[in-house]
């Protein structure tokens, strides 16, 4: 037997884990990619003060991008009315995670996720300065400002936050929701997905049971009110206009 | 006789130690990494399936039957079935299994991460680290002339109860929860 031959087994699923790697990596929007860098400065130091400090970093760089040109206009067209309807959604800078907003006559409600950690938010929409609350235990908040077709502001939950820009959304993409009480427990969906600027779309997701996290499906990206299976349950997600009533 | 044969036992299982040792860091090293790194939600996989969980359900259903082959071949092996199969066919369908579950790991630790939220996929999780630990300890081993009789059984056997586990706690889960979806 060749002694080599276990080497180049294990070789070959490092170069396959390589590949798969730099494939991933090349096909997450740009957002994303910073993202990862700034978490590995985060990680490698416990800290807490290193957990603060990158996540503000990322913030300055977002700020450029994000607060310059929106302060202005506010100031020189304050009469800025808030769309009845529409819908926006983005990556949030530092942290992997999908963050979308909804408006619907006056109402407002946001979902964030990053496959691990979820939080829905509701606020009033009266204004294109949105201020949205968590709904979860937690401490969590949205401000946003709507802008040129664009919400862009701070993401805070507990003791973190993260700036995004997050653009206005068309079906498929777009913010998702679905509910059933199974045997008298409460399972929850909630899924944002998001257009890549290359063509296909990411997607991310969480479902709870009774507030215990269970397994999510994907949507089927180009028809995501099609049924899912969450934990053993047949549901049907809900876009936004399906599940703001339910929200309120 | 006996004290030689003693001797030869003792540095036999001592030619294991670094195997072993090799196989515990890329144990560990999965797992912290699973735990450590923000899951991105989104991987690129094998195309052809309709998402990733189906994908990821067949690719280790694949790997599970091969991983019978395994087991039948390396009895053949070892003289246990009185038919001689091919050594060719347990090493190429050891490594065909092995490269079948790589788009499923790297989904699993680099989209999902290393979760233990509830029991299965804490299993789960734990069970696909020490999976690619137990492999590259048997990757090691083979390579080595002077290992005790009982290395590759005893490897072999673990690495293929694990990816049975990995089979029950994912695609049997997937296939009796939401159904045989490609």
């Amino acid at each position: 037997m060749s002694r080599l031959g276990p080497i180049v087994t294990l070789a070959a699923g490092a170069v396959l884990v390589a590949g798969l790697g730099v494939a991933s990596v090349v096909s997450a929007p740009a957002a994303e990619r910073t993202a990862a860098g700034v978490e590995e400065t985060a990680q490698a130091q416990e800290t807490q003060e290193a957990r603060q400090e990158a996540p503000e970093e990322a913030q300055e760089e977002a700020q450029q991008e994000a607060q310059e040109p929106a302060e202005t206009p506010t100031f020189e067209e304050p009469e800025e009315v808030v769309p009845e309807k529409a819908d926006y959604a983005g990556r949030v800078k530092g942290n992997g995670g999908l963050i979308a907003i909804s408006i619907r006559k006056g109402k407002a409600v946001g979902y964030f996720c990053d496959g691990r950690v979820e939080t829905w938010f509701k606020g009033d929409a009266s204004d294109p300065d949105l201020e949205l609350t968590g709904l979860g235990k937690g401490k969590a908040s949205v401000t946003a400002e709507i802008e040129d077709g664009k919400a862009a502001g701070q993401v805070r939950i507990g003791s973190k936050k993260w700036t995004f820009v997050a653009a206005t959304a068309k079906k498929p993409s777009g913010l998702y929701r679905a509910s059933a009480i199974v045997r008298g427990a409460t399972l929850r969906a909630g899924w944002i997905v998001v257009r890549n600027p290359g063509g296909g779309y990411t997607q991310v997701g969480a479902a709870s049971q009774d507030g215990e996290p269970v397994e999510i499906p994907q949507l089927d990206a180009g028809n995501p009110t099609e049924p899912v299976t969450v934990n053993g349950t047949t549901v049907t997600p809900e876009d936004v206009d399906g599940f703001i009533e339910e929200m309120q | 006789m006996t004290a030689i044969h003693h001797r030869h036992e003792a540095r036999g299982s001592v030619s294991l130690l670094v195997p072993f040792l090799l196989g515990a860091v890329v144990m560990v090293g999965l797992g912290v990494y699973g735990r450590v790194h923000t899951p991105t939600g989104f991987a690129v996989g094998v195309a052809g399936f309709s998402a990733a969980l189906p994908m990821k359900v067949w690719l280790t259903t694949g790997a599970a039957v091969l991983a019978l082959v395994q087991v039948v071949s390396a009895l053949s092996m070892w003289g246990k079935l009185g038919v001689r199969i091919p050594d060719a066919v347990h090493r190429w369908s050891g490594r065909l299994a092995f490269l079948l579950t790589i788009p499923v790991a790297f989904h699993c630790l680099y989209a999902l991460g290393l979760q233990y939220d509830v029991p299965r996929v804490l299993i789960h999780s734990f069970l696909g680290c020490f999976f690619y630990g137990v492999f590259t300890m048997k990757m090691l081993a083979l390579r080595k002339e002077s290992t005790p009789g009982w290395t590759l059984p005893v490897i072999g056997g673990l690495a293929f109860t694990a990816l049975v586990g990995l089979w029950l706690t994912s695609s049997f889960w997937f296939f009796t929860a939401v159904g045989l979806k490609v």
